[in-house]
């Protein structure tokens, strides 16, 4: 390492570097160049803000505390913004009132208040001691380090206390380059540019160190924060305290910092007094920034790199140093060291110069016009402001070594900034608020600078140990509410932002109220005005007034020496005295004027001002500065010459002074108010450039948006268009120049003219008509067209004329028309549409919006409004069913055919079947159900009475199949049994048994008879017959069917009933009706049987629309029995269904009425309520024909056998045996064949033997009509008869046996057999 | 460009920058990217820090025409 020796002679080097350049620019200063005007330098030297403090304190700060160190820089940057006025007024301020530091310029600007002045010194005195002492110990400590290996190398004993000799160094070096001289303006070039030489260094050597970390020792930043461990700070800028405290914290630091570059008396120093040229501001604004943003910007990766290399966080504040030092960067070392001995001599060469002038003139200065016996201390002004640095230094050393060793630096630093923040009100105030006077300003700023030392000095002091704990723990006296650092009860909050907000709470506080509390002297505010609009202040011409010079130029020469001889030395008097006399160009002079006596004087002061001070200058003047009573005369002269002028008695005089008083106050008043007015007019001239240039921007867009209109656009004034757009002409097929000066009328449509006249008129007189409206114009053909207009009064050329505005709509009209057409042909089909349509909410009760008629009709309303009233759910035969209907319809969105049972108004059940969807809003959400609804009640019942149709055709034909089957069955047991009969002759033992059979086999085929006649395949004899006649004919037969407690009655129709019938069959179904009438009244009753003729016609049709309309011949038959219910009624012409008790019938008697009466082309209908009685009626076709009256079966000649050869063809083996049997028996030859084909084998066997077929209709292999059509090719003569299990109309009607053909239908009695056969022998 | 130059001179937007920056450089805006690692805040600081001496440097360039009407030298010195 480096000896102390040798750190000592580079330090002396370089300080006498410094003092070169110094001297040098002095030199060419005094040559007439000026180095020192220069921004960069004014720039750099504002740098003098980053002291040992930024160097290392920094860093010690960032190791602790993240990025709050920045917080000192950032403050600045932002209130440099505001430079460019504050500055500004500030520089401008000092160049016309000679100010010479902070306490100068505050006490200028509050009436020239010497006090004030004292304050600010003792305040500034008191707040930057422990920065200078934070600059000794900067230098001290890093001496230390740099030396420290050195010394223990060298002699181990050998411990080098620095700290005097720094100190004295120190002194020596301020008083050389900055209090060499005492200098009328206090601006000392040199030491400028030394101070910006500093700060480049300093600046340099910091970034090497941060280069040599960051770059050297790691991978740069990146390398640095990637080894930071993600919890080293809870986050960048928080120390682990309270978070809300913190940010405190960090907003405190901003607002100090963004004093302390203004308010620090250094920093005024070198920003104010220092300043060369207003213009220079300007580019310190953004180079110092940048300068503190370069310094700053490795601060925080070498506290970093110092704790990623292992060393005690602690030693923070000496990383910079140390990190080079340790690694082996010897000169790095020293280059680092020498940058912080830059930083510190170079706030304390500037601080220290600057307090020593404000202690001389502000304190000193006082304290010996005070103490006459002082007297003689003025000529030793500058010796005084020597001693004034030694003192202050020495004072920062005492404070160094008292407390330095109990504080961080930055704490040091901090409470410095506290300090000079109590500048801020009364000096920001000054210069902008025009109220704040002195006595406000002195009583914040004690105030301020009190609770400063209560809050911030004192607990130092505890710390120190100078005080009592108790003071911090417990308050004075133990009153805790007067705690220093929680001062009336206040916690929470830092020590710094505490004492921060307390002074600025006093200090603010007392300073606006003194202000406004009283009353300002007339200088004060002359003062105010002043220092406020120093901006806008000029040159203002002054009235050369012209006097007899009858003083003395000499004497008043030396008397002026003699005064600045108390502060300069004696050729430096001579020579202020001989500029002054220069400057007013009286220097050749031997006499002079009072009047140039006076403004000599004014010269002197300003002059001595730059020297001691504003105020000090001004009471030394008025102290040593005293008319002679021929001055005083002379001067009154003056006023009195002034006042002749006037033309004025003493007491007008004094009027006219109260007068010009009162007219100076008035002129105040009214000059405030036409400056109120300008400003007033100012706005209004601005306002009114915008609204014309609005004016001129509108015509422009007016004018833009007409050409480019594509609506038609008009103006027409006495009935002529003076305006027309493009778009209007080409619209009329016309140029625009065409239309200029024509009638408006000739393009109106002449039905159209006479309203559009009086629309003009109405509008022209300012009646409140519609703009809006629809007209037909004409174009240039004569093609009409409908125009929408709009049409407005408006100014046009000062004169009211009408604008219009038009669209061609049209095809908007063609289509409204062709809408409302439309509109017209669907509300009529809807209107008249069967089927009801609907609009109704949606919802369990449900409200119809809208219904078409049919709608009505089907519900039975007779208008809307009765039936908007009721909800829907009341149509529901179920109102429940309704929400189902919802349900579903909201999970599907629709519904199609959907079944509903509803009940018409007057409760009437209908079937409706539905088709509906919902409707939805344009925000989706429901808005109604839309649909359409059809009364399908007829058709349910149709489509009843079609399954029920069907069913019984069904049943019909399961039913006749069977009877088929049946018959062969039946026909074997009655054709066997009749022979076992004959066999047996009259054995009454067997005979009974026998007789069983064939009864029991008889019943079997009455059944069968009664199934094959309601499946309508039974053989009828049709022939026109007289029902009435029936009717009576069976009377007597009916009254024996029903019992004796029922009263049969006739009543017939007067005309004659002919219908095509079996007469026996419409006695069966008179028979059947009548058995069961009775069975209905087991206690008597009436039976009415009833006959009609009945037209059945359109309405019958509608109803049952599977009646042929016509007229029909009605069998009604009523009677008062039990009746029956719906479902019984439903099922009555069932086969087998019956109501009755087992084996009391057969179920078969109704199903028998319908077959019968469907096989007549009827129709039978039945009506019948529970315990009313039940009528059947039946409608039968009414002709008009012959009544054939029904023959009587004749007598039966007795049977004949024969002798002829037979082929009996039969695939049923019994049948065909028992024919052959019965046959044989009756003398026949028999030829029997098992089928078809062997049917046509035997006969062409056997063709000249047989003479009569026998053949079954359905056989195997070929069915006998295949068979008879072969047999006749051969024997087209032969005689034959058919037989078959199915009725013989039932085998004709299907085409299986032609007309002509006799069919014998089993099952065959042997009788019928025999009689058939021998007919058709002997036709 | 012009318009944007006689804003600048005016009192009221150095102002309204002055805000400005306080906020910027003040809670809550600090909260926001104070999180997670020191990287964030530190490069939001100095990114931020050098635009507002871009933005003063633009500022003092508009103020360069205002000086030469208004502007005054100090011509006291020896």
């Amino acid at each position: 390492m480096f000896s102390p020796l040798t750190v000592i002679t580079v330090v002396c080097l370089y300080v006498g570097f410094l003092f070169f350049i110094a001297l040098l620019v002095e030199r060419k200063s005094a040559a007439g160049i000026n180095i020192g005007n220069n921004p960069v330098i004014y720039s750099l030297s504002l740098a003098v803000y980053c002291t040992a403090w930024t160097y290392y304190g920094s860093v010690g700060k960032a190791a602790t505390s993240g990025m709050l160190f920045l917080t000192i820089y950032l403050g600045p940057t932002i209130s440099i913004v505001l430079w460019w006025t504050v500055m500004r007024k500030m520089v401008r301020i000092k160049n016309i009132y000679r100010i010479t530091s902070i306490a100068d310029f505050i006490s200028a600007r509050y009436n020239k208040s010497r006090s004030l002045a004292a304050i600010v010194t003792i305040v500034a005195v008191t707040g930057i001691t422990p920065y200078i002492a934070l600059q000794l110990k900067a230098i001290i400590s890093t001496f230390g380090i740099i030396t420290a290996q050195a010394n223990v190398a060298s002699n181990p004993s050998f411990n080098l206390d620095v700290g005097p000799i720094v100190v004295i160094l120190m002194i020596v070096f301020t008083i050389i380059f900055g209090v060499r001289r005492l200098d009328p303006t206090e601006r000392h070039q040199g030491m400028v540019v030394a101070l910006a030489v500093e700060c480049l260094v300093k600046l340099f050597a910091f970034v090497a160190a941060g280069i040599f970390v960051t770059y050297f020792l790691f991978d740069g930043f990146n390398d640095i924060f990637r080894q930071l461990p993600d919890n080293f700070f809870s986050n960048a800028i928080e120390t682990g305290e309270n978070k809300t405290s913190f940010y405190l914290t960090w907003t405190t630091y901003i607002i100090l910092a963004m004093s302390a570059i203004m308010f620090l008396p250094r920093q005024f120093h070198v920003s104010v007094i220092e300043n060369f040229d207003e213009n220079h501001i300007r580019t310190a604004m953004w180079l110092f920034p940048l300068y503190m943003l370069l310094i700053n910007l490795f601060v925080f990766p070498i506290a970093m790199g110092g704790l990623l290399k292992g060393y005690p966080i602690q030693e923070a504040d000496t990383f910079v140093l140390g990190l080079p030092l340790h690694f082996g960067q010897k000169w790095l070392s020293l280059l680092v060291f020498m940058g912080g001995f830059s930083a510190a001599t170079g706030m304390m060469m500037i601080s220290s110069m600057t307090m020593a002038t404000m202690i001389t003139n502000h304190l000193l200065l006082p304290f010996i016009g005070w103490v006459k016996r002082l007297d003689f201390l003025k000529r030793y002004l500058l010796q005084c402001r020597w001693a004034a640095v030694a003192i202050y230094i020495l004072i920062g050393y005492w404070f160094e070594r008292l407390v330095g060793e109990s504080l961080m630096l930055v704490n040091m630093g901090m409470i410095s900034f506290a300090a000079v923040l109590q500048f801020a009100p009364s000096l920001i105030g000054g210069l902008f608020w025009k109220q704040g006077n002195k006595i406000g300003a002195i009583s914040g700023l004690i105030a301020g600078f009190a609770i400063w030392v209560y809050t911030l000095l004192f607990p130092e002091f505890v710390r120190s140990g100078w005080l009592s704990d108790s003071l911090l723990a417990d308050g004075p006296w133990r009153i805790t509410f007067l705690r220093p650092e929680h001062l009336f009860g206040i916690s929470g909050m830092d020590p710094l932002s505490h004492a921060v907000f307390w002074t600025m709470f006093f200090n603010i506080g007392l300073y606006v109220l003194g202000s406004l509390y009283f009353e300002r002297s007339s200088e004060e505010q002359s003062l105010s005005e002043e220092f406020i609009n120093v901006l806008e202040i000029g040159t203002v011409p002054v009235r050369q007034i012209s006097r007899e010079a009858f003083i003395n130029i000499s004497d008043k020469r030396s008397e002026i020496e003699k005064l600045l001889c108390q502060y300069f030395p004696e050729e430096k008097a001579i020579a202020i005295t001989e500029q002054c006399l220069r400057t007013l160009q009286i220097n050749g002079k031997k006499k002079i004027s009072i009047i140039e006596l006076t403004e000599l004087h004014n010269e002197v002061e300003k002059i001595l001002a730059g020297s001691i001070g504003a105020s000090a200058a001004y009471h030394a003047i008025h102290k040593g500065f005293i008319y002679s009573s021929i001055e005083e005369r002379e001067l009154s002269k003056v006023y009195a010459a002034i006042l002749a002028d006037l033309k004025l008695t003493p007491s007008e005089l004094k009027k006219k002074i109260d007068y010009y008083q009162e007219k100076e106050t008035l002129l105040t008043h009214q000059a405030e108010e036409l400056e109120e007015k300008i400003k007033e007019r100012d706005r209004e001239i601005i306002e009114r450039k915008r609204t014309e240039e609005k004016l001129i921007a509108s015509e422009a867009k007016y004018k833009t948006v007409t050409e480019s209109s594509l609506t038609g656009i008009y103006i027409h004034q006495n009935g002529k268009y003076v305006f027309v757009n493009d778009q209007f002409a080409e619209m009329h097929g016309y140029r625009t120049e065409e239309l200029i000066g024509k009638e408006y009328l000739f393009l109106i449509h002449q039905d159209e003219r006479e309203l559009v006249l009086s629309r003009v008129k109405k509008r022209m007189s300012g009646d409140k008509i519609p703009q809006r409206y629809e007209v037909r114009r004409v174009k240039k053909g004569g093609q009409l067209m409908w125009c929408e207009t709009i049409a407005t009064l408006i100014q046009y050329e000062n004169k009211p004329a009408i604008m219009g505005n038009i669209i061609d709509i049209t095809e908007r009209k063609i289509t409204e028309t062709a809408l409302k057409e439309s509109e017209e042909k669907y509300r009529t089909l809807i209107e008249n549409l069967n089927i009801g349509v609907y609009r109704n909410t949606v919802g369990p009760q449900g409200f119809f919006i809208q219904a078409n008629p049919a709608m009505l009709k089907i519900f039975g309303y007779d208008f809307f409004e009765d039936f908007r009233k009721i909800s829907v759910s009341d149509l529901y035969q179920q109102p429940e069913e309704r929400a189902l209907f919802v349900e579903e319809i909201l999970k599907k969105g629709f519904v199609k055919d959907k079944e509903l049972r509803m009940r018409k108004k007057d409760g009437t059940p209908i079937w409706a079947s539905v088709t509906a969807s919902i409707r939805y809003d344009e925000n989706g959400d429901i808005k109604w159900i839309d649909g359409v609804l059809e009364d399908i009640t007829e058709r349910k019942h149709l489509e009843d009475q079609l399954r029920h149709a069907q069913k019984m055709e069904a049943i019909g034909t399961l039913a006749g199949g069977i009877a088929h089957d049946f018959n062969n069955v039946l026909t074997a047991i009655i054709g066997y049994g009749s022979l076992l009969k004959d066999e047996i002759g009259q054995d009454i033992h067997y005979r009974k048994y026998l007789d069983y059979i064939l009864s029991a086999a008889d019943r079997a085929a009455a059944l069968i008879r009664s199934l094959l006649a309601f499946s309508r395949k039974q053989k009828l004899s049709i022939e026109p017959l007289d029902l009435n006649s029936i009717i009576m004919r069976l009377k007597s037969l009916l009254l024996r069917i029903i019992e004796e407690n029922i009263e049969l009655k006739i009543v017939l129709s007067p005309e004659v009933l002919t219908i095509m019938a079996d007469a026996g069959q419409i006695e069966q179904i008179l028979m059947n009706l009548a058995s069961n009438a009775r069975d209905a009244m087991p206690t008597g009753g009436i039976l009415t049987i009833e006959t009609q003729c009945v037209e059945l016609a359109v309405e019958a049709l509608e109803k049952h629309n599977y009646i042929k309309p016509g007229e029909y011949a009605l069998i009604s038959v009523s009677d008062t029995g039990t009746g029956m219910d719906e479902n019984t009624k439903q099922r009555i012409f069932e086969p087998f269904f019956t109501t009755k008790e087992v084996g009391k019938g057969t179920g078969l008697g109704l199903a028998m009425i319908y077959g019968i009466v469907k096989q007549h082309n009827g129709y039978v209908n039945v009506y019948s309520e529970p315990k009313k009685g039940t009528t059947v009626k039946i409608y039968l076709p009414n002709i008009k024909a012959e009544v054939k009256e029904p023959g009587y079966a004749a007598i039966a000649p007795p049977l004949k056998g024969g002798t002829e050869t037979i082929l009996i063809a039969e695939d049923d083996k019994e049948v065909r045996s028992l024919i052959i049997n019965l046959l044989e028996g009756q003398g026949y030859k028999i030829i029997e064949a098992i089928d078809g084909d062997d049917a046509v084998s035997k006969f062409i066997e056997n063709k000249d033997r047989i003479q009569f077929l026998l053949l079954d209709v359905i056989m195997p292999k070929k069915d006998g009509r295949k068979v008879l059509e072969e047999i006749t090719k051969i024997r087209p003569d032969i005689k034959m008869i058919f037989m078959s299990g199915y009725p013989a109309d039932f085998v004709r009607s299907r085409g299986i046996v032609e007309e002509g053909l006799t069919i014998i239908s089993k099952p065959i009695s042997p009788e019928e057999l025999f009689r058939k056969i021998r007919e058709t022998l002997d036709q | 460009m012009e318009k944007v130059g006689n804003l600048s001179k005016k009192l009221g937007f150095s102002v309204l920058v002055f805000f400005i920056c306080l906020f910027l450089f003040s809670w809550p805006i600090l909260s926001i990217t104070n999180k997670g690692h020191p990287e964030i805040i530190f490069l939001y600081l100095f990114l931020v820090w050098l635009i507002i001496i871009i933005l003063i440097f633009i500022m003092s360039r508009s103020y360069r025409n205002l000086s030469s009407n208004e502007g005054r030298t100090d011509k006291g010195a020896p």
